[in-house]
Parts: C-alpha cells; sequence; structure tokens
C-alpha cells in the first residue's frame, strides 16, 4: 500500500502557495501520533492534472480569490466523486473575506450549498476527542480585529459523510510553524490535522 | 355551311363538355377520398398524421382521375375524330364528312356538300352531351350532399387538422365513456423563454421547460358527475375545472421528473412530466489568453467574450476583482464593466480596453478577471455562468515568494550544457577534418574527446546524487530533473564508448541525446513556479510516536453503504420483470413510475424503458427491452488504467 501523502492543490487564481509550512507539520503530527505509513515531504497538485487522482486528501488555501477553471472544476468534482477528501482553510480568516466569499461560491457551484458540521459528527472523535466541535484558533481568539469565534466548520456531506470540509478558523496559519517548534508547546496544536486525516481516511 | 365548319362548332362543342367532365371528375376523386377517411375517422378516429395526409391524396386522386379522363377524350380536339364520332352518330353519312374534313380533300367538294346537307340532323350532339353533363353535376352535387352530411366536428378535423382536434373525434356512448381519454394537453412556457404555445394530443408523457405552465383538456364532462375526475399529485388532489362538455386540470413542470395520476370514477391514467431545465450562459473569456505578471502596471489590456444561453441572455459584463495588501490584510474592490443587456438573443459579446495605468496599481497587486453572464430565468434563476478567471499580479520586487532574483554564478548544470555543446562541437569539427588528418591523429583525437565525456558523464552523475538525497535522510527519491540527467548519462556513456574506438559519426547522434536532456532538464529547474513551497522533510524515524497527546478514539460503527439510485432502480425493475406478460396495463403503469425516477438517476436507461412501455400498450413483448434496461442499470464505473490503485473511501 502507498503511503499517505499530504497533497497541496494548486489553482491558477490566488495564492494556493501561502501555507508553505502546513504539510510538514500535518506530517509531523500524523508520524507523531499514529502509525499511519507517511511520506515525509507533501506534494504540490495542479488541480487541472491528471495527478489529482493519486492522492486521496487534497488541501487547498489561500488569502486571495479562488477562481476556479473549468478544467480545475472538472477534476474537481471528479475527485470528490470518486471518494477524493478535499479540506479547504480560509487562510484568510477576515469576515466574509474574498478567500471565504470566492472559494465557498466555487465550492456551492461544484458540489451544491455547504452545510454546518455538527459538533458531534464522527470527525471530531475520529482519533483524538474534540468534545465542543473544531478546536479555535488563536487567531480567533486573539483575533485579526473580527474577535469571531466560528464554531462549526462547513462541509459538503452525503449520506452524514463529509466529503468536502471547509474552514473559516485559519488554521493554516495556526500549523504555519517549524515541525521542530511543537517541543516547545504544551499541546501540539496540529491535533486536528490528525482527527482531519484519519476522518478522511477511514470515513 | 360547308363540312368544316360543321364539324369544328361540334368540336367547340364536345371540348366544352370535356372540360366539364374532366373537372367534375378529379373534383369527385377528390371529395371521394376525403369523404372515405371522414367516414373511416368517424368509426375509428384516425392519428393526425394520417388525416393531415387526407388533402395531398384526395390531390393526387383528383389529379390522376381528372388526367384519365382527359387522355380518354383527347380524341374532341382533332376535326377527323370529331367527325368519325358524327359519322357513329349518323351512319347515313357513308363517311362523306369524313372525306370532307380530311386535309388532302377530294376535288368534286359539291357532291360530297349536298350528301352532307342531305344526311345531317340538326341537334345530334346535344343528347349524348347533355347526359355527359348530366352526370358530371349531378356526381359533384351528390358528393357536396354528402360531405355536407358529415359532422362538422369531422369536417373540422378533415380540413383543418391540428393538435388538440384529438377531443373533436366522436365519443362512444354516455354509459361507458372513458372520460380521460383522449386529452389534449397545452403548454405554455414561462414568459421569459418567448417560446410559443403548444398542444399535444393524448400524451403520456409532456416535456416541456421546468415551470411551464400545462392544462390538460379533456370531454365528457356533462357525462358523469364532474367532480369526480382529479389530478392526484402526491397526496394533494386537484379537482377539475368544467366548462360546457369540457373538463381541464391545471399543473405546473416541476423541476424534478415526476408521474402524476389522473382519476375519474375508479379509472385512472398516468402521465409523466419530464422537465427540460434552463441550463446556465456559458461564457468564453478570449481576451487576455491567459495569466500574466506586470513588472510595471501601464498600457491596455483588451478584455474580449462570448456569451451563449439556450433561451436567452439577460445581462453579460466583466468583473473585476482587485485585491491589494499582504501579509494576512488584504483588500478586495470588485467591479463591474461593460454591462450589456441582449435582451433574450441567445449568443452576445462583449468588449473593452481597460487602461491599467489609470486604475492606480501597486506592486503585489492581483487583479482577477472574468467574464460573467446571466440568463432571463425569473422563476428558479436567473442561472449565472462564467468564464475562466485570469489573474493579472503586478510584480513586487519585496515579496519573496514572488519571482525570486538571486545573483549567482552559473550552475553546474548549466556549465555542464555549455561543456556537452562544446564537445559535440569539436566533434564535428574533427569528422570534418577526418579527410586531412593522419587515421593516428584522427583515432588520438576522439580518443581524447571519449575522456571528456567521461569527465562530463561523472560530474552529471554527482549532479544526480545530489538531486536525490537529503542531509540527514539519505534517499529520497528520483526528481524530475534526475531523471532527465540519467538519460543525458546513459547516452553519454555510449557517446563515449563509441569516441574511444574513433567512430565519431556513430558518437554524435549519442551527443545530441545527451545535450538535449541536460537541456530539459535545466529547463524544468528554470520554470518559475509561483512560490515553489520548500521541501521541507519530516524525519519520520526521529518523530515516529513521540507524540504525548491520548487519542480517545471512539468506538467507529460500521456504516451503511451510501444508497445508490441506480441498484434501488434496478431492484424495482426486478421486481417487475416476472410479472411480464400479466396484466399489461399494471405493467405499463409501473414501468411509468420507474421511468420517472429513471429519468433523474438513470437518464441512458429511461428511453428503454419509454419503449418497452410504448410496447406493452402496443401489445408487444416487451421482454428484450426490459432485459437491455435491467443491463443497463446494472453498468458499473470502469475505472481507467492510468489511475492508480487507490479505491477511495466507500
Amino acid at each position: 500500500m502507498k503511503p499517505f501523502t499530504f497533497a497541496t492543490g494548486i489553482y491558477a487564481s490566488g495564492d494556493w502557495e501561502s501555507g508553505q509550512l502546513v504539510p510538514s507539520v500535518v506530517i509531523d503530527s500524523l508520524v507523531r501520533h499514529t502509525e499511519l505509513e507517511v511520506s515525509p515531504a507533501g506534494v504540490n497538485v495542479p488541480l487541472d492534472s491528471a495527478e489529482l487522482f493519486e492522492f486521496p486528501f487534497l488541501y487547498l488555501t489561500g488569502h486571495l480569490a479562488v477562481r476556479f477553471s473549468e478544467a480545475e472544476r472538472r477534476n474537481l468534482l471528479r475527485f470528490v466523486d470518486r471518494g477524493g477528501f478535499l479540506f479547504v482553510d480560509d487562510h484568510n480568516h477576515d469576515v466574509n473575506g474574498v478567500f471565504h466569499k470566492t472559494a465557498t461560491e466555487e465550492l456551492t457551484r461544484l458540489f451544491g450549498p455547504l452545510a454546518e458540521v455538527p459538533n458531534t459528527h464522527a470527525l471530531y472523535k475520529a482519533f483524538f476527542l474534540f468534545k465542543d466541535g473544531p478546536p479555535a484558533t488563536n487567531h480567533e481568539m486573539n483575533g485579526w480585529g473580527d474577535n469571531l469565534v466560528h464554531e462549526r466548520l462547513l462541509g459538503v456531506m452525503r449520506g452524514g459523510r463529509i466529503d468536502v470540509l471547509y474552514s473559516n478558523k485559519d488554521y493554516s496559519s495556526e500549523w504555519s510553524m517549524h515541525p521542530e517548534s511543537k517541543r516547545f508547546m504544551e499541546v501540539d496544536p496540529s491535533r486536528f490535522a490528525v482527527n482531519i486525516v484519519v476522518y478522511a481516511l477511514t470515513r | 355551311m360547308n363540312p368544316i365548319t360543321r364539324v369544328r362548332r361540334a368540336r367547340a362543342a364536345l371540348l366544352g363538355v370535356l372540360t366539364v367532365s374532366v373537372v367534375s371528375s378529379a373534383a369527385l376523386a377528390f371529395g371521394a377520398v376525403l369523404l372515405f377517411i371522414a367516414l373511416v375517422d368517424l368509426v375509428s378516429p384516425l392519428a393526425l398524421g394520417l388525416r393531415r395526409a387526407a388533402l395531398p391524396l384526395g390531390a393526387i386522386a383528383g389529379i390522376a382521375v381528372g388526367g384519365w379522363r382527359l387522355w380518354r377524350g383527347r380524341g374532341a380536339s382533332k376535326l377527323v375524330q370529331v367527325a368519325l364520332y358524327l359519322e357513329e352518330l349518323l351512319p347515313g353519312l357513308q363517311f362523306a364528312l369524313v372525306t370532307a374534313v380530311v386535309p388532302a380533300g377530294t376535288p368534286d367538294t359539291g357532291l360530297l356538300d349536298r350528301a352532307i346537307q342531305r344526311e345531317m340532323v340538326p341537334g345530334v350532339l346535344r343528347p349524348p352531351l347533355l347526359r355527359s353533363l348530366a352526370r358530371s353535376i349531378g356526381g359533384v352535387l351528390a358528393l357536396l350532399v354528402a360531405l355536407a352530411a358529415l359532422p362538422g366536428a369531422s369536417v373540422t378535423r378533415l380540413f383543418g387538422p391540428g393538435a388538440g382536434d384529438v377531443l373533436l373525434a366522436t365519443r362512444g356512448p354516455a354509459a361507458d365513456a372513458d372520460r380521460l381519454h383522449p386529452v389534449v394537453i397545452e403548454v405554455t412556457a414561462p414568459a421569459y423563454a418567448g417560446l410559443p404555445r403548444a398542444v399535444i394530443d393524448d400524451p403520456v408523457s409532456v416535456r416541456a421547460l421546468e415551470g411551464s405552465a400545462m392544462l390538460i383538456r379533456g370531454r365528457g364532462a356533462t357525462l358523469g358527475p364532474a367532480e369526480s375526475i382529479a389530478l392526484l399529485r402526491g397526496n394533494t388532489s386537484i379537482p377539475a375545472r368544467v366548462a360546457g362538455d369540457t373538463w381541464s386540470l391545471p399543473l405546473t413542470m416541476p423541476r424534478r421528473p415526476e408521474v402524476v395520476r389522473i382519476s375519474d370514477r375508479g379509472k385512472h391514467r398516468l402521465l409523466t412530466l419530464e422537465p427540460v431545465l434552463d441550463a446556465p450562459p456559458t461564457v468564453k473569456l478570449t481576451s487576455p489568453l491567459r495569466d500574466t505578471t506586470y513588472a510595471v502596471p501601464r498600457g491596455s489590456l483588451l478584455l474580449d467574450a462570448a456569451a451563449n444561453d439556450d433561451i436567452g441572455l439577460g445581462r453579460v459584463w466583466f468583473e473585476l476583482m482587485l485585491t491589494t495588501g499582504g501579509g494576512e490584510r488584504f483588500t478586495t474592490t470588485t467591479r463591474v464593466l461593460g454591462l450589456a443587456s441582449p435582451a433574450g438573443a441567445r449568443s452576445a459579446g462583449i468588449r473593452l480596453t481597460l487602461r491599467l495605468d489609470s486604475m492606480q496599481l501597486g506592486p503585489g497587486d492581483v487583479l482577477n478577471l472574468r467574464a460573467v453572464a446571466r440568463d432571463r430565468n425569473d422563476l428558479g434563476g436567473p442561472g449565472e455562468g462564467s468564464s475562466d478567471t485570469r489573474t493579472i499580479r503586478i510584480a513586487d520586487p519585496e515579496q519573496k515568494d514572488a519571482i525570486p532574483i538571486v545573483p549567482a554564478s552559473a550552475a553546474t548544470l548549466d556549465t555542464t550544457v555549455l561543456s556537452q555543446r562544446m564537445l559535440i562541437i569539436r566533434a564535428e569539427t574533427l569528422l570534418v577534418r577526418q579527410r586531412r588528418l593522419p587515421p593516428d591523429s584522427f583515432s588520438v583525437q576522439s580518443k581524447r574527446l571519449g575522456e571528456r565525456q567521461r569527465m562530463l558523464y561523472d560530474r552529471v552523475q554527482a549532479l544526480i546524487l545530489e538531486l536525490e538525497t537529503a542531509t540527514d535522510v539519505g534517499f529520497v527519491g528520483e526528481t524530475e530533473e534526475s531523471k532527465l540527467l540519467r538519460v543525458a548519462g546513459l547516452a553519454m556513456r555510449r557517446a563515449e564508448d563509441h569516441l574511444a574506438r574513433a567512430r565519431v559519426s556513430a558518437a554524435l547522434p549519442e551527443m545530441y541525446r545527451a545535450l538535449d536532456a541536460l537541456d530539459k532538464g535545466r529547463t524544468s529547474r528554470r520554470v518559475y513556479l509561483r512560490g515553489m513551497l520548500p521541501r521541507i522533510l519530516v524525519d519520520l524515524d526521529k518523530v515516529r510516536l513521540t507524540g504525548t497527546g491520548a487519542a480517545e478514539v471512539a468506538r467507529r460503527t460500521p456504516r451503511a453503504p451510501l444508497g445508490d439510485a441506480r441498484q434501488e432502480l434496478l431492484r424495482r425493475l426486478d421486481r417487475l420483470l416476472p410479472s411480464t406478460g400479466r396484466a399489461p396495463p399494471a405493467l405499463a403503469d409501473s414501468l411509468t413510475m420507474v421511468r420517472a425516477d429513471a429519468l433523474a438517476d438513470a437518464p441512458d436507461a429511461a428511453p428503454l424503458l419509454a419503449r418497452a412501455i410504448e410496447a406493452i400498450r402496443a401489445g408487444e413483448d416487451p421482454g428484450q427491452l426490459l432485459r437491455q434496461a435491467r443491463r443497463m442499470l446494472e453498468r458499473r464505473i470502469e475505472t481507467a488504467p492510468s489511475l492508480s490503485a487507490w479505491r477511495g473511501g466507500r
């Protein structure tokens, strides 16, 4: 079996590459806490390439406008239709910022309206237990100005299973550190990433 | 009066009667065909197509009979033939008349004139001509009387056939009247579509634009209690409206295919509603064709787009999103430019020149451009479509993840490429000079080139090693670049071998192959990928299971597989298959329900089910079609061989 590879989606508009350190942090957390076979480095996959179908998990982030091309839309739709898991995180964290506005618009166009993921969903107990739903980020607590804690994540669900997970909690900033820095922290802030990946692989 | 004048007068009379006869026989044939079709239609109502063919058929019959009559009377135009006809009526003429009208003539015309004068009886033609006229006129009158006796509805169905006249067909006795057959459905598309009203005769299925207003009309409202006619839609029952002998039921085309039931006193009929959804517009941005980065935002940019819609476009415009800022702080403003209202046209184009220097763009700004179109759907819409987005970036020299320009000496790979090119030039020069050189000298120089080629090969091997290993980790796998360098290395080894044996012409193709691979490797490294992520490797062995947080994995319960609509349809079809041949109307109704769901969930199988339903109604065996539909529903999704072995989580 191929080891799990963390794939970051490349899209033509916006800044797909804004979460540069996220893949290594997530990989580190997976290896730290689970026995999953994991590739030591992430890959960047253009959304309009067939390579996309090599990976069951895809991470998309950015601060700027998300406008998919027709080829990107077609591939993404097929990717999710074939069982791939798409995790989209708004790196912008502004309330109704351009990423949130355009990304949700694109996802709605592709998969239908996003629904709130209940905080009792299996996602929050896929590995670690998050009784109160998605963990808050420092940016939410200390804020960029909105001081708003988003209580639920959004998603596209089929029969209760999440196909597309959308977060505007800015986990991409929360998980932007060198993995080595974790040893100075009391709690690994990327534990929720383990839940997301484990859920994606076992749903 | 001389004989020729007599015959000419007789010919004129005969031609007149012949004309009347030709016209009346043609009219008789035409009318007889129509009368026959009308009588058949009275007994058993004929299809619209057949009735539409009645007039052309009658015309063909009329022309044929009239032509035949004309052909038979063709002799009336010739004097000799007319004379012979008169001779036949008056045998005493003893061919005197014929002899008189023969062109050659006879010298003794006086004798002939006298004989003709003597035998000729005035008014000899009148009785036969009157008989012929009476036959013609009588026939036409009789036909007119027969046509006048036809019911008005029959005449309308015959002379003005059209959709909707199925209700004019003769009905059976009141006691066993089936008021649900036939019905007519008038379909009025939503106003925004601008489509003409359509009338459909006695359908089992109606296909129309979503939101269309439909009116089901039938007759016989007075033959029984009108309130017993109702439309059943889900749990709702809509009673029919009555006007005279006609009842009507209004309904609207839904968004999803649906089967509605019309019922009357224990009888019912099913009607499948097949909505046609208004597709959103398609938009193509033809300029600019690709994303670009401007060093300085100056000059102008041509925006050009074309939009198309299946029904009609409402508005088309360019949308510009200008994002300024950096780090975690961005400001985006959206602008609408070049707004056009094509007023329902199915296609439209918009064009605009954007002056970049007037937009106050600064370093690091990002401009997202796209064309957007909306249709005129004011029911469930408007449908909106947009083109691909072009991203125009303004280069920021201070942005680290923008174009990195770091002054550096030439990379090892670059010098390797140069050396390989130089080796090729030297090898080609050596080949040109081969004839002027002593053989020993040629071999020595070729061997030296081989040694240089070997040195280059060693440098390429070192590069491969550098690319495929990481500090503290070791081998991390092949890269695109290292793969190309391997190809180059292999060609270099072959070239070296040829050069060592003074086979310069054989070595050159290999040397070119190596140069090509090196060039590709160099280009692949130089391709600028915006913000290419640094390759951060996690030391798996060091980190493995060192986490301190304890997992509290909840007990997982296996979940039922997601419902598969095709499988459900297959199960429903399988339940119906054994009843093929028994109770055809019930089977047709059940299949109608399956087909309605197949229209949405398995559109490929729906036409086969429709054909099977038609076969059942026509009293034919639907078995073959149902088996085909079953195979279609059974179809599994096939994976392309190029895809990996991973099959996903469900």
